[in-house]
């Protein structure tokens, strides 16, 4: 009998899951990229209203689609409801394939540069806005253990999301 | 009330009239000309393809049986007479004229050798000739009234039109021949059989549109049933070794095999399903090889309840904020609230969720 099986959707530059699916009906070969699940891109959304991402969660981050990796592994249904929870172990398909992550630190912004608690030294921020179909305001960043952003408008409300290695996807919505 | 058929029969020293001896073979000829008549439909058996090469039309030697039953042989190609198509002498020159052929009985010519009682020589045969004769444009409409002979009669002379094609005249001469008019959508008709069962001892029965021995072109379409190897009943082309290649195969035990596709005014090509977890944020999966543009998709979702969830906090307790899809897109927007039950004033905390859905699609053709 063949293990059941469940696909994700990842963030490629750090390994984080950003969603898990099963098919039923899954294809013998897995799809050679994440194109059909994604549209124009992978929307997030819902990391929960609290103090510092007010509203967040009825907005919709999108990371676009080239970014996105897609990689099948055993079927594990606390993994299918909290896929966030994961990293894929780069390069993928690594070993182990999936590794937990622990509480995600905390994002803030101020005076052009962003911050991390627990001073990660490497991570990467996407910034998006001021609309969400407008795209991102700064290119997508390489690892890196800084990032100071530029051509923000000010007036201007923004999405940020960073990904730590071996932390949870931290979020932050702020004025520039 | 119409006379009983009577079967000659003879008696020891009986004085044999000519009348009789006509009636022995009448008998058989009546008899057989009923069969065709009743147990067949009327029309071309072999040959009698009308041709254009040369400036001549010529129609090939073959057989046909007309509606009285009787049989209509022609032993030798004949080429077409463009001076007895002179009764249209206005012709257009992209009319098709039907071309019939008809069975006529003709006295052979008197035996020299043998003289009747005046010492006056008289035929001892008749010849089944045929003539050839044009119709004009459209008067094929009427092939299909023509009207049969009374059940116990034997064939008839003349009476019986059978069409072998179509020409196109450009005086003096023809120009072109044709098997079908589209105007009237009126071809060749073919000998037919009239049986409530057809039974095969061989253990297969074919029926084709043309004999294996014409199935070069490709196009040559048949129906088999065979018991071995398996048994099954088989549609597709006929290739020149009298075999079939299926295009669909209905086996003994119902199993019904397509190699093309299945399509109806009410019946969706295909119709697949998928079905699943999804998570917020992404774009439901489609049946394996489906093309949305093609395709009318169904969806159906409802947020996933697991007691693998882990809560915002151990006090936490998940209600639905939202389940749906965009029709357009298929993305799944599926949240879950979190409201602590140690602090019920406090706002809920929202988090991304996963979905049961199914999706089926009902694809077009070609999708």
């Amino acid at each position: 009998m063949t293990t059941p099986q469940m696909d994700l959707l990842y963030f490629s530059a750090t390994g984080h899951v950003l969603a898990a699916f099963s098919r039923v009906s899954e294809p013998p070969q897995i799809e050679s990229d994440a194109s059909s699940f994604l549209g124009d891109g992978f929307h997030v959304r819902a990391f929960g209203d609290g103090p510092t991402v007010a509203a967040f969660g009825n907005q919709e981050f999108v990371i676009p689609a080239n970014q996105v990796g897609l990689l099948r592994t055993d079927w594990s249904a606390s993994q299918l409801v909290a896929p966030r929870e994961l990293q894929v172990t780069l390069p993928a398909p690594g070993s182990p394939p999936l590794q937990s992550l622990s509480t995600a630190p905390t994002l803030g912004y101020g005076g052009s540069t962003f911050t991390l608690s627990g001073s990660p030294t490497q991570f990467v921020i996407l910034v998006y806005g001021p609309t969400p179909t407008s795209g991102p305001a700064v290119p997508i960043q390489t690892l890196q253990n800084q990032l100071i952003v530029s051509g923000l408008v000010s007036g201007n409300n923004y999405l940020a999301i960073a990904f730590v290695p071996q932390k949870q996807i931290a979020v932050a919505s702020f004025p520039a | 009330m119409t006379s009983p058929i009577a079967r000659p029969t003879f008696y020891e020293g009986e004085i044999l009239p000519a009348a009789d001896l006509d009636a022995t073979v009448d008998y058989a000829r009546n008899q057989m000309a009923r069969h065709s008549r009743y147990l067949h439909s009327w029309g071309i058996a072999t040959g009698l393809n009308l041709t254009f090469a040369s400036g001549a039309a010529t129609l090939s030697a073959g057989e046909a049986i007309d509606g009285t039953g009787r049989e209509i042989v022609v032993p030798a190609d004949v080429q077409l007479d463009s001076t007895t198509f002179d009764v249209f002498a206005t012709a257009d020159k992209d009319t098709l004229y039907p071309v019939y052929l008809q069975g006529i009985d003709q006295p052979a010519p008197a035996s020299s050798n043998l003289t009747g009682a005046c010492a006056s020589s008289q035929s001892t045969s008749t010849q089944e000739n045929y003539a050839i004769a044009f119709g004009s444009p459209g008067s094929e409409l009427s092939l299909a009234s023509q009207a049969a002979p009374a059940i116990g009669d034997g064939p008839d002379s003349g009476a019986w039109q059978i069409l072998v094609g179509f020409v196109k005249y450009v005086s003096p001469a023809f120009t072109a021949v044709a098997t079908y008019n589209p105007a009237t959508k009126i071809g060749l008709q073919y000998i037919g059989v009239n049986a409530s069962q057809v039974v095969s001892g061989s253990g297969t029965l074919l029926l084709a549109t043309h004999p294996a021995a014409q199935a070069a072109s490709g196009s040559v379409m048949a129906v088999q049933l065979q018991e071995t190897p398996n048994p099954q009943l088989v549609f597709g082309k006929l290739g020149t070794d009298g075999t079939v290649t299926p295009a669909l195969t209905v086996k003994a035990n119902g199993d019904l095999i397509a190699t093309g596709q299945i399509s109806g005014a009410s019946i969706p090509v295909k119709v697949q399903a998928q079905s699943g977890v999804a998570f917020d944020g992404m774009v439901l999966p489609l049946p394996l090889g489906i093309d949305p543009a093609n395709s009318a998709v169904h969806v159906q979702v409802s947020i996933r309840y697991d007691l693998a969830l882990s809560p915002p906090s151990p006090t936490s307790i998940p209600i639905p904020l939202e389940c749906t899809v965009d029709p357009s897109t298929r993305r799944v927007s599926c949240r879950m609230r979190w409201f602590d039950t140690t602090s019920w004033g406090a706002p809920p905390t929202i988090t991304p969720a996963a979905c049961d859905y199914l999706v089926i699609v009902a694809a077009s053709n070609g999708a």
